[in-house]
C-alpha cells in the first residue's frame, strides 16, 4: 500500500511537470510576437520590449521554462495585462467560487447518479428502469448552456423566482447563495448524475453476474442482503475512479456556466483572458485547474486502493 | 411424503434461448439418504450442475424454468417455493449447501472470510455475532485451516486455490446443512489438493452425518469416494446404480464408452483409447428418442424412434436408459479391433537441456530495482531422443509451461544450454531462430485461446507455410492446406470458416493441423486435452499417437494428470517447483516410483474402478504446493516431505541414475 | 457475407431503438449532404424587415436578429456538425490507435512517456484546452476539427494500449510467434484487428460528445466564423432575445440533442452487437 502511494506520487509530479511544459508551451504556439499580440501592435517599442524582458521572453527556451516554473514555484504568477492586476489576485480571488461550485456539483453528480444507477440495476428491466435509462441518456446528449438558457426562460425569466445572474458564498448569505447556485448546479450536474447512473448500472449488473454472487444467494441470503451487503461495496469501487474525471469536467464546465450566469470565477476569467488575449491569465489557469485535477485523481487512487483489498494487502 | 431424504423426481429445466428452448435437465429423477455420498457425472453441458441448481431454484429465471416435476425435501416439495420466498431461502444454506467450483472467484473479495462465514451462522442458526464468530473460528478448525482466530479477519485473497476451496466448505458446513453439494469443487485445483479436499469432505460428512452430492465429470473421482453414481447425458439420467455396479457391470453404451475412452494408471498400455465419435446433440434440437443413439456404436433401428428407452433395472439400484442389456450389446458388436501403434524412437538426442534456469526478476520501488529472482526453471536438465514421446508431469508452479516457452526461446534463458539437433540455441537472437521456429512447433492447451479469432481457419492453417515460403505457387499452398485439413480429420472445405465455428475439440484439430503445417520434427503439447471434455479428449490422443507414427514427429507432452501422460509417453519427467525430481520408463513410474512427490501424485490420483481403489494404499501428503517466491531451501519438497531431514532442509538432492534410465533427485531412495 | 457478419447485424438491429436512432442519423445526414433540399430560404440571407419573428407558415421556425430564417439555419448548421463531429474523431481515432498500439506493444519507456503525455493531458478539462488552442491558432474550420481531435486522442490512446495489452499476451499472439512471424507481421496481422472492435465502439460514442463540445465552443464564440450557421452559435444568438422568439434559442437545442442521442444509441447498440459479453448491460 505504501509503495503503490509513492508510486502514485512519483507519477503525478511526473503528470504535473509535463502540464507545465504544456501550459508553457501555449504561449509559444501564438503566431507573430505573442506580447504585440497581447496588447496589441499599436504599443511603443520601450514599452514592448520591457514586457518583452519581463516575461523572460528573450531567453532561451529552455531556461525560459525554468524561469517561468521557477517564478511560480516562488508564487509569482505574472501580471496580467488585461485585468490590471497580478494574476496570482486574479485567480486566487476567483478559485474557491468555481472550486465551490465544482465540487458542490461533483458531490451532488455521486450521490443522485449512484443512488439512480443502484435502482434501475436493481429493478431490471420494470418501468422505473426505463425511464430513468431513457432520462440518463438525454442528459448525457443534453448541451450544458442550452439547459442553461431553458432554466433561465423558466425560471427566471417567465416564474421569476430564481435570480439569473452572480454568486455568493454561502457563509456570505446563505439564502441568496442557495438560491443563486441552483441553477448553476443543476446545470452542471446533469451530465454527472446521468454518466454515474449508466457506470453505476453496468458495473452491478456485471458484479450481480459474479461467482461471489451465486455463492451469497447460495447460502440463502435475503435479495436485499445480497445487493447492499455484497453486490454494492464491489460495484461502487470502479465508480471511484470516475470522480476525477467528474471534477475535471465540472471545471470544463464552470466555462461556459459562468459565462451565462455572470459569476465572477476562474471559467469566466478564462474565457474573458481568451477572448482578450491575455494569455498569462490562460496559462496559470490552465495550470491551476490540471493541478487540482491532478490531486483529485490522486487522492480518488489512494481512496480505491483502500476499498480494494486486493490493491490494499499487495 | 419420500423415504429419502431428498427425492427428484421427474425434474424437467428449460432454458428459453433465442437460438430455441434448451432441455437443459430433462425428465431426471434421483435420491440421496442421510449420510449418503453420491455422484452425478457428465460432460459439459449434461446437465449435472443445473439439476442440482434447479432444486434450489438458483438458475437464472427467466430464460430459465422449472417445467416439471417434484423435489421433496424433509417431506416439502421445495420446487413449489417461489424463488424469492423465505421457505427457500431457508432450505438454500440452510438445509442443503452448496460449494462450487472456482474458489478464486467465489468468495467476496471485499469482504472478510469471517464476514463471509458468520453471516451464514447469523441467518440460519440465530447466533449473536459473538457466537457466530466463535463458531466461525471453530469452523475453521473443522476445515484445517489452524490460527483461525487472526485468519479470520483476513480477506479471500490471502488465501490460495486450496484455502479458500476450505473456507468456502466452511461456509456450507456452518448451518450444519443436511446435504453437502460439491459441484466441480475440485476442478480448479492440483491434484495433490483436490485429493486432501475430497478427503476433507469425505471426513466431514461423515463426523456430522451428512448427505454428500459430487457433481464431476471426472470418473474417477467418483469411483473413489462415491457410493451410488448417477451418469447424465444430454439432460438425462442414463445410467444409475451402486459404484461397483457402474464400473463392473456398466451396462449403458455411454457409460462403456467413457470407460474406454479415458487412460487409467494401471491399464496396459497397449490398449488403444476408443473415442466417441461426433458431439453431443444440440440441446435445442433434442428429440425424444435416445440422446445417445447418433454417436451409440451399438445403435439399431430401434433407436432412431422417437421415444425415450425405459430403464431396465438390473438391481434395485442399478438401472440404465438403453434398449438392449449389455449381454445384447455384445452380441450386437465386437469392441473395436485394437491397433498396435509402430513408432521407431532412435539413439539419437533430438533435444537436450543441460541445467537450463530461467528465472524472473522481482522490482521494487520507484526505481524498480531487483531485489530478487523468482527461480522458475532451476537446473533443468533431461533429453529428448528422435520419435519419442517424453511426458512432463508437475501441479501448478512446477514450470512445465515456463520450459517450454523457453524452448521456443519464447523467453530468454537465463543459463544452461538448449541443444536442438546438435546446435545450442539458447542464445540465438530472434533472427536466427527462423529455422529452429520451423523445427519445433506448439500445442496450446487452450483451443479457444490459440486461434485468431478473426482470421479463417485455412489462413490459421496455411499461415507458417507463408511465413517459411514452404509453398512456391498458390496451388500449391491451398493443396498442402487441404491435406494439413485432411491429417487432422477437418473437412477441407470448413477452410472459410472462423474458429468461433468449430467445437472445442476441432479447434484442437485446427491447433494441431497448424503446429504441422511448417513440417516439425519436434512437437511440445503443452496439456492440449485438459480443456476438452472427456469423450473428446481420447479423440485427440488417438490423433496424436497417429500422427506421430505417420510423421515420425518427437514430443514432449506437457500435462498435469499422470494417467493421461503414461498412457501417451515412453519416458516421463516429473516436476516440482522448477526443478526436476523423477525420470522414469513410463512403465517402472506406477510399478515402482522413487521420489516421495511421485509417490504422493500417484496415489492422489484415482483409478476408475471402486473396487481396485479400495485395496491401494495411498501415501498422502500435507500442504499445498508453496508460491515460487516463498521457495523452500535446499530439496524443495522437504516441507511436505514425510521423510524429510535436516540433510534434506539443507542440501538439494542431484538427480541420480538407478538403472534402466530411471533417475530421481532424493537423499532417501 | 459471412455468417459473422449477419449475426452482427442480426443483434445490431434486433433492437428497435437501435434502428430509429441509425435512420435519424442518417435523415440528418441525408439533411447535411443535401441542405438546399430541405431549407426553405438562403441560411445567410439577411432581411431585417423580418427580424425575430416568431414561427409563421412562412418561417417555421422563425427569424433571427437578421431575419434570417432559423430553420434554414438549422438544416445548414447539420454540416458543421457532421464534418466536424465525424472527421476530429476519424483523426484522433487513428493517432489513438497509432499510439496505444505503440504503447502497448512496445512497452517499457515508449509505454511510459506516451502515457504520461496521456495522464497529463486528460487532467485538463478537454473544453478549456480545445478553447485555449482555438484562442491561440485562431478560428477555421479545419483548426476547429484539428483542436476537438487533440482532446479525443487520450481516452482514445488509453483505450487502445489497454486493449492491446489484453490482446498481447493471449496464445494466439505466442502462437503467430511459434510459427515463424515476425514481430511486424503479428503486430498489425493479429494484435491490432482484434482490438479495432472496442476503438470502433468508442469512437462512435465519441462522434455524440465531439458534436456538444464544438457546439459548447461555438457558443462561446470559440467556433466557426459567422455568418456560417452552427448551432451552439445560434443558441447564443437566440439566448439574448429569448422572450422574443424563445425558439430561435430552444430548436438548435433540440437538433443537437437528437442528434447527439442517436449516436450514442447507435454506439451502444454497436457495442452490444461487436462484444457479445456486454450484450444488454447497459
Amino acid at each position: 500500500m505504501a509503495k503503490y502511494i509513492i508510486n502514485r506520487l512519483f507519477q503525478t509530479v511526473v503528470i504535473l511537470l509535463i502540464i507545465s511544459v504544456i501550459a508553457f508551451s501555449l504561449i509559444h504556439l501564438v503566431p507573430g510576437d505573442p506580447v504585440y499580440a497581447m496588447l496589441g501592435s499599436e504599443i511603443p517599442k520601450e514599452y514592448h520590449d520591457q514586457v518583452y524582458h519581463t516575461m523572460g521572453l528573450d531567453r532561451p527556451l529552455v531556461e525560459q521554462y525554468f524561469f517561468w516554473l521557477g517564478n511560480i514555484l516562488k508564487g509569482d504568477l505574472g501580471y496580467s495585462y488585461y485585468f490590471r492586476q497580478t494574476v496570482a489576485e486574479v485567480v486566487m480571488n476567483r478559485l474557491p467560487t468555481t472550486l465551490y461550485l465544482g465540487i458542490v456539483s461533483a458531490v451532488f453528480s455521486v450521490i443522485l447518479g449512484i443512488f439512480f444507477g443502484i435502482v434501475t440495476a436493481v429493478r431490471r428491466g420494470s418501468k422505473t428502469d426505463s425511464v430513468i435509462t431513457v432520462l440518463a441518456n438525454i442528459g448525457i446528449a443534453m448541451p450544458t448552456f442550452w439547459l442553461a438558457v431553458i432554466l433561465i426562460l423558466i425560471f427566471g425569466l417567465k416564474l421569476k423566482w430564481l435570480p439569473v445572474h452572480g454568486f455568493t458564498l454561502p457563509w456570505e448569505n446563505p439564502v441568496l447563495s442557495l438560491r443563486q447556485t441552483i441553477m448553476p448546479v443543476i446545470c452542471m450536474s446533469v451530465g454527472g448524475v446521468a454518466i454515474y447512473a449508466r457506470q453505476t448500472r453496468s458495473s452491478m449488473l456485471e458484479v450481480i453476474r459474479q461467482d461471489y454472487i451465486r455463492t451469497a444467494r447460495s447460502k440463502g441470503l435475503k435479495e436485499s442482503k445480497i445487493i447492499y451487503g455484497h453486490a454494492v461495496k464491489n460495484a461502487l469501487i470502479p465508480i471511484l475512479t470516475l470522480i476525477g474525471l467528474t471534477l475535471r469536467n465540472s471545471f470544463g464546465g464552470s466555462a461556459i456556466i459562468e459565462t451565462i450566469f455572470n459569476i465572477s470565477g476562474l471559467g469566466q476569467v478564462m474565457v474573458m483572458s481568451l477572448n482578450n488575449r491575455d494569455y498569462t491569465t490562460l496559462q496559470t489557469s490552465l495550470l491551476l485547474l490540471a493541478a487540482v485535477t491532478c490531486i483529485c485523481n490522486l487522492l480518488v487512487d489512494i481512496a480505491y486502493a483502500y476499498a480494494d483489498p486486493r490493491i490494499r494487502l499487495e | 411424503m419420500s423415504e429419502h431424504l431428498l427425492e427428484i423426481r421427474h425434474l424437467k429445466t428449460l432454458f428459453r434461448m433465442r437460438e430455441g428452448v434448451m432441455r437443459a435437465v430433462d425428465d431426471a429423477s434421483l435420491y440421496v439418504d442421510e449420510g449418503e455420498i453420491i455422484g452425478i457425472v457428465g460432460e459439459s453441458g449434461s446437465g449435472k450442475s443445473v439439476t442440482m441448481m434447479s432444486v434450489l431454484k438458483l438458475i437464472e429465471m427467466p430464460p430459465g424454468e422449472i417445467a416439471g416435476g417434484e423435489a421433496i425435501f424433509q417431506g416439502e416439495n421445495i420446487l413449489s417455493y417461489d424463488t424469492k420466498s423465505s421457505e427457500i431461502r431457508k432450505v438454500r444454506g440452510g438445509g442443503i449447501s452448496m460449494v462450487f467450483q472456482e474458489p478464486m472467484t467465489s468468495l467476496n473479495p471485499v469482504l472478510t472470510v469471517g464476514q463471509q462465514i458468520e453471516e451464514s451462522v447469523m441467518l440460519h442458526l440465530g447466533y449473536s455475532r459473538a457466537r457466530a464468530r466463535e463458531r466461525a473460528i471453530e469452523l475453521l478448525r473443522l476445515v484445517g485451516i489452524p490460527d483461525g482466530e487472526s485468519r479470520i479477519n483476513y480477506y479471500p485473497t490471502q488465501f490460495s486455490g486450496g484455502m479458500r476451496q476450505r473456507i468456502m466448505i466452511a461456509m456450507a458446513m456452518a448451518s450444519s446443512p443436511k446435504i453437502l453439494i460439491a459441484d466441480e469443487a475440485t476442478t480448479a485445483l492440483d491434484v495433490t489438493t483436490q485429493e486432501q479436499i475430497l478427503e476433507l469432505l469425505r471426513e466431514i460428512v461423515k463426523k456430522t452425518n451428512t448427505a454428500l452430492i459430487i457433481i464431476t465429470h471426472n470418473l474417477s473421482i467418483v469411483a473413489r469416494y462415491a457410493q451410488r453414481v448417477y451418469v447424465m447425458y444430454a439432460g438425462n439420467i442414463v445410467e444409475r446404480g451402486t459404484s461397483e455396479e457402474i464400473f463392473r457391470e456398466t451396462s449403458h453404451p455411454y457409460t462403456m464408452g467413457l470407460l474406454k475412452a479415458i487412460p487409467r494408471l494401471d491399464s496396459d498400455k497397449s490398449r488403444r483409447l476408443v473415442a466417441i465419435d461426433g458431439l453431443p446433440p444440440n440441446p435445442a434440437k433434442k428429440s425424444g428418442r435416445c440422446p445417445f443413439w447418433e454417436r451409440c456404436p451399438f445403435a439399431a433401428e430401434k433407436c432412431s424412434e422417437d421415444s425415450m428407452p425405459p430403464y431396465i433395472e438390473y438391481s434395485p439400484a442399478h438401472a440404465s436408459a438403453c434398449w438392449f442389456r449389455p449381454e445384447e450389446l455384445k452380441n450386437r458388436r465386437p469392441d473395436a479391433a485394437e491397433s498396435v501403434l509402430t513408432k521407431r524412437i532412435s539413439s539419437e538426442k533430438i533435444l537436450e537441456l543441460k541445467n537450463v534456469k530461467k528465472y524472473f526478476p522481482v522490482f521494487k520501488g520507484v526505481t524498480r530495482r531487483k531485489i530478487a529472482d523468482v527461480k522458475a526453471l532451476d537446473d533443468v536438465s533431461f533429453e529428448i531422443y528422435r520419435g519419442e514421446t517424453l511426458g512432463l508431469v508437475g501441479e501448478s508452479g512446477c514450470g512445465k509451461t515456463t520450459l517450454a516457452k523457453t524452448i521456443l526461446r519464447l523467453y530468454d534463458v537465463t543459463g544452461g544450454s538448449i541443444i536442438f539437433n546438435g546446435r545450442d540455441i539458447s542464445k540465438l537472437p530472434e533472427r536466427r531462430l527462423k529455422d529452429v521456429r520451423r523445427e519445433v512447433q506448439f500445442i496450446f492447451q487452450d483451443p479457444f485461446g490459440s486461434l485468431d479469432p478473426r482470421q479463417s481457419a485455412g489462413s490459421i492453417v496455411g499461415e507458417a507455410i507463408k511465413a517459411h515460403r514452404l509453398a512456391k505457387t498458390p496451388e500449391e499452398y491451398s493443396r498442402k492446406v487441404d491435406e494439413l485439413f485432411m491429417a487432422v480429420g477437418l473437412d477441407p472445405a470448413l477452410k472459410n470458416r472462423v474458429p468461433h465455428e468449430f467445437s472445442g475439440g476441432q479447434r484442437q484439430r485446427l491447433s494441431i493441423a497448424s503446429a504441422l503445417s511448417s513440417e516439425p520434427s519436434f512437437v511440445i503439447c503443452d496439456e492440449p486435452i485438459s480443456a476438452l471434455d472427456v469423450s473428446i479428449q481420447a479423440q485427440i490422443i488417438n490423433l496424436l499417437i497417429d500422427l506421430q507414427a505417420k510423421r515420425g514427429l518427437t514430443y514432449l507432452f506437457i500435462a498435469h494428470d499422470l494417467s493421461v501422460v503414461r498412457h501417451i509417453s515412453d519416458r516421463i519427467v516429473v516436476m516440482y517447483l522448477g526443478r526436476v525430481v523423477e525420470i522414469s520408463p513410463w512403465n517402472e513410474l506406477y510399478e515402482k516410483p522413487l521420489h516421495p512427490y511421485t509417490k504422493a501424485l500417484l496415489s492422489a490420483i484415482p483409478i476408475p474402478d471402486p473396487i481396485v481403489e479400495k485395496e491401494r494404499v495411498r501415501t498422502r501428503i500435507e500442504g499445498e504446493v508453496p508460491s515460487l517466491i516463498n521457495r523452500p531451501d535446499g530439496c524443495v519438497f522437504h516441507p511436505r516431505c514425510p521423510h524429510a531431514d535436516e540433510r534434506c532442509r539443507r542440501s538439494a538432492p542431484p538427480l541420480s541414475d538407478y538403472g534402466n534410465g530411471h533417475q530421481a533427485a532424493c537423499f532417501k531412495v | 457475407m459471412n455468417d459473422k457478419a449477419k449475426i452482427f447485424f442480426r443483434t445490431l438491429f434486433s433492437r428497435k431503438l437501435v434502428v430509429v436512432s441509425a435512420l435519424v442519423i442518417l435523415f440528418f445526414l441525408l439533411c447535411a449532404v443535401a441542405s438546399p433540399v430541405f431549407a426553405t430560404h438562403d441560411p445567410n440571407q439577411q432581411n431585417l424587415a423580418e427580424f425575430l419573428q416568431g414561427a409563421s407558415s412562412r418561417h417555421w421556425l422563425g427569424t433571427d436578429q437578421y431575419g434570417r430564417d432559423v430553420y434554414s439555419r438549422i438544416v445548414y448548421g447539420t454540416r458543421i456538425a457532421f464534418i466536424v463531429g465525424i472527421f476530429s474523431v476519424i483523426m484522433s481515432g487513428i493517432v489513438g490507435t497509432v499510439f496505444g498500439l505503440l504503447s502497448g506493444y512496445f512497452g517499457g519507456w515508449v509505454d511510459n512517456v506516451i502515457m504520461r503525455i496521456v495522464e497529463a493531458m486528460m487532467a485538463i478539462p478537454p473544453l478549456i484546452l480545445a478553447l485555449a488552442l482555438v484562442a491561440i491558432l485562431g478560428r477555421s474550420m479545419t483548426m476547429l476539427t484539428v483542436v476537438l481531435a487533440v482532446s479525443n486522442i487520450p481516452p482514445f490512446a488509453r483505450m487502445m494500449r489497454g486493449q492491446v495489452l489484453t490482446v498481447r499476451d493471449l496464445d494466439y499472439v505466442s502462437a503467430s510467434r511459434i510459427r515463424g512471424n515476425r514481430s511486424f507481421v503479428t503486430m498489425l496481422r493479429h494484435i491490432l484487428p482484434n482490438c479495432l472492435s472496442p476503438m470502433i465502439v468508442i469512437m462512435t460514442q465519441s462522434i455524440g460528445n465531439t458534436i456538444l463540445a464544438e457546439a459548447a465552443l461555438s457558443f462561446l464564440g470559440a467556433g466557426i466564423l459567422p455568418p456560417t450557421a452552427s448551432w451552439g452559435a445560434m443558441v447564443n444568438d437566440g439566448y439574448r432575445y429569448l422572450t422574443t422568439n424563445s425558439l430561435f434559442a430552444l430548436a438548435p437545442g433540440f437538433a443537437i440533442i437528437i442528434l447527439v442521442l442517436a449516436f450514442n444509441i447507435f454506439g451502444d447498440g454497436l457495442r452490444d452487437a461487436l462484444d457479445p459479453r456486454l450484450r444488454g448491460a447497459l
